[in-house]
């Protein structure tokens, strides 16, 4: 009951304004670590325009309002048609993991800087190209160990840029491309020669591992980028899913991006709950509003992933959106989305900033999409609702030492990408092909809406969405001129199963990406996860398996969905109307169109942003798994996409950069 | 001239099958094709080998329950690397899989002779 009370409370609290918010007694504030008492942005400069005048794609996601929208209109819905592959580049560094070698997972967007097109690897070599013809012009090698430390895969998402506000002609490190690496070093390389830059950190490394202080079990795995911000560079960083009771707990750096010096850093995690849980890490991309000096973490989940007895405290920052002062690195506001998560339901993605009109009023907004298939939206100053989210209960479970949060937040709009109010209906022809598997094994899976507890019973519980999520990194792409939102949605149905310990320690065995057994080492319960699909693979519920929806945020209101891509077993492509799981996102742009990949077979498309019609597509050598980037160079407009493959969606691997435009 | 008309649709299918086998096996092994290195796209290229070697048997053999039976099989198997090329996007083995279920059908008329 105390529990209910206080989360109830706490919901109630994160309206407050930011001040109040970060003094109460439950937010870590930041440790300022060189008293860095300056201004923020918001009142030294003129305005900062949330959507760039002019084409911009120099980060993860093209802004860093993370809106993935290019003004360009070179291509446009009249002439897509005729777009062609411009040109193409091959890294080389690339596994299938047949070798000596993990596999690789290459989740890169390139960004276009410094009249350049950078991008990073799964090697972690930074390669910078000539945007119009691919040609190198120079590579940047970290030597970095390709060890799997703490991944199923050496993972790379990219690189990030900076630039002095007035570069000194003839000065080395005026422009500065990072890299981050797996075993914690983040690399500042000077973005005209590909040379390190010799005053960032220890001769242009930073070991970021240095901060890797509590239940160090793992390093501090740098894969997604630093997000840049003036000078700062806003640092999260990756763990090691569902192998640690105890785990380093989360923590959000800011590094001077000229020297490298720590400024602040944001435990994520109470004081009290650090050394007997961990995580609750921002490990994907963040967005940022420069007028309002905030920047935006996705906040993921507390370890254990699927048992939370050791934490039952609060943890009000853990799977939640929450603002931060860029400079000093306090709480102003915080929507925590998923109360004590048992779910593994990060948050994943960079929360989308956007401008919209809703009943005549100007809104500044943000869109956090979830694993849970769930668009909530909220005033990104005060992380006010923008449309009521409600605190609905939900089922608790069996297992005596856990807690159970009685409520969870439902958006009452935009509407759920998926419904997960009800267990998915099963798909007659996978049954028909399993003899009855498929009706057998969902028979024996619990299921009371998306919030159904883990459990030991049966074959465990139903898991949908599933735990890569309703929707993965990409996030939303927002086209300011229109207003509408547009998101890849995956419906992926898998079970999970705990297991104590003792009898986890009897049966276990090996484990892939996001499926087996996992122990959670230092919980009494170890977990199985698996797909429910059967004997051939094939999917257990009901198509479609993965969508592309536009939303108008004027009204919160769907303006049109469809299946995207295309699934594909063993080679044989599955009819359209299926669709295909995606890891990925969209891009928009002026053109009204919607650039994607992230479907399984692998191939690129464009699509109306005002119908959702299909226009273009083409194959290329692996699924792309990141954000198109689009970009304007010497007159010329194209569009890019890194084929590199991801096991989550298909075990297939590519080492390709496409770039397309017009053709003469 | 009897031989020669007896063996139009068996040298049709083996022709059509070869054709397969070249289509399938570049499908199978060339970079980008979609299906590359697939285990469908293999299946695709070991059914046309077996409708090859179905042909070549039915260039020397007429008649018999033996030739009846790999004339179904040959049947069988062209219309099923149809189904399978079809969701593989192999769609040039779709169309010479058609020549080779339409030899196949014509494998089982018999042949009349020119003069009564």
């Amino acid at each position: 009951m105390m529990k209910t009370l206080a989360y109830a409370t706490f919901a109630s609290a994160l309206t407050l304004s930011g001040a109040a918010f970060a003094q109460g007694e439950t937010l870590p504030p930041a440790t300022a670590d060189e008293a860095p008492a300056a201004p923020s942005l918001a009142t030294e400069a003129a305005p900062i325009p949330l959507v760039p005048e002019g084409p911009v794609w120099d980060g993860f996601h093209g802004q860093l309002n993370a809106q993935k929208y290019s003004p360009l209109t070179q291509i446009n819905t009249s002439n897509v048609g005729s777009l062609e592959l411009a040109w193409d580049y091959h890294t080389g560094d690339v596994s299938d993991g047949s070798g000596d070698l993990p596999a690789t997972v290459w989740s890169a967007t390139p960004i276009y800087a410094n009249e350049t097109l950078y991008i990073g690897t799964p090697f972690y070599r930074i390669i910078a190209l000539d945007p119009a013809t691919g040609e190198e012009r120079w590579i940047f090698d970290s030597q970095s160990t390709l060890e799997a430390l703490t991944q199923p895969a050496l993972k790379n998402r990219g690189v990030s840029y900076w630039e002095a506000e007035t570069p000194v002609a003839g000065e080395i490190c005026q422009k500065i491309v990072y890299l981050g690496t797996m075993d914690a070093q983040l690399f500042a390389v000077d973005a005209d020669t590909g040379t390190l830059c010799p005053d960032f950190a220890d001769g242009g490394v930073l070991d970021v591992n240095q901060w890797n202080d509590t239940n160090d079990r793992w390093p501090l795995s740098l894969l997604q980028p630093p997000t840049v911000t003036g000078d700062h560079l806003i640092l999260g960083w990756a763990g090691n899913d569902w192998a640690f009771a105890e785990a380093p707990p989360g923590t959000v750096f800011s590094i001077n991006a000229r020297t490298g010096e720590r400024e602040w850093s944001l435990d994520i995690l109470p004081d009290d709950v650090r050394e007997h849980s961990g995580t609750a890490n921002v490990w994907t991309a963040m967005s940022v509003d420069e007028e309002l000096g905030l920047v935006y973490l996705p906040v993921s989940s507390p370890s254990p992933n699927y048992w939370g007895g050791n934490r039952t405290e609060e943890i009000p920052l853990a799977t939640s959106t929450t603002a931060v002062d860029i400079e000093t690195g306090a709480v102003v506001w915080s929507r925590q989305w998923v109360h004590h998560d048992i779910w593994d339901y990060d948050t994943n993605s960079a929360p989308t900033l956007m401008d919209i009109t809703v009943n005549g009023e100007e809104i500044p907004a943000l869109m956090q999409a979830t694993k849970m298939g769930f668009l909530f939206v909220v005033n990104r100053e005060t992380g006010e609702d923008v449309w009521p989210i409600e605190e609905r209960p939900v089922p608790a479970g069996i297992i005596e030492s856990e807690y159970y949060a009685p409520t969870q937040p439902f958006p009452t709009l935009p509407a759920p990408l998926l419904d997960q109010a009800e267990k998915p209906e099963i798909w007659w022809a996978a049954d028909l092909a399993g003899l009855g598997e498929c009706s057998r094994l969902f028979d024996d899976l619990e299921y009371a809406g998306m919030y159904s507890p883990p459990t030991t019973e049966g074959s465990g519980v139903l898991s949908y969405p599933d735990s890569a999520g309703g929707v993965q990194w990409g996030g939303v792409a927002f086209d300011p001129e229109s207003q509408m939102a547009i998101v890849n949605t995956s419906h992926i149905t898998q079970y999970i199963r705990l297991i104590p310990r003792d009898e986890y320690e009897r049966i276990n065995g090996g484990s892939g990406n996001e499926q087996g057994y996992y122990p959670q080492t230092g919980a009494p319960y170890g977990m199985y996860l698996n797909n429910a699909v059967n004997w051939l693979g094939m999917p257990c519920w009901e198509p479609p398996y993965g969508e592309l929806v536009a939303i108008d945020m004027r009204t919160g209101k769907v303006a049109w969905r469809r299946p995207v891509g295309v699934s594909q077993q063993y080679g044989f492509y599955m009819p359209e109307s299926l669709g295909s799981p995606t890891i990925g996102g969209p891009a928009v742009t002026a053109g009204g169109l919607v650039f994607i990949g992230a479907s399984m077979d692998a191939k690129v498309r464009a699509y109306s942003l005002a119908t959702g019609e299909e226009l273009w597509s083409d194959l290329v050598e692996a699924p792309v798994v990141a954000n198109p980037a689009v970009y304007e160079h010497d007159g010329t407009q194209f569009v890019a996409f890194i084929a590199g493959g991801n096991s989550i969606i298909k075990d297939q691997v590519g080492d390709q950069v496409a770039v397309y435009s017009i053709g003469d | 001239m009897r031989d020669i008309r007896e063996n139009i649709w068996p040298a049709t299918l083996t022709a059509a099958a070869l054709c397969g086998i070249g289509i399938s096996a570049f499908n199978y092994s060339a970079p980008m094709t979609g299906v590359t290195g697939t285990a469908g796209a293999l299946m695709v290229v070991c059914s046309s080998i077996l409708l090859a070697g179905a042909g070549v048997f039915l260039l020397f053999k007429h008649s018999g329950g033996s030739a009846t039976f790999v004339r179904v099989l040959a049947l069988l198997g062209a219309l099923g690397t149809i189904l399978a090329a079809w969701f593989l996007h192999e769609y040039w083995l779709v169309a010479i899989m058609v020549a080779a279920t339409v030899a196949a059908i014509m494998s089982f008329v018999p042949t009349r002779t020119a003069a009564q």
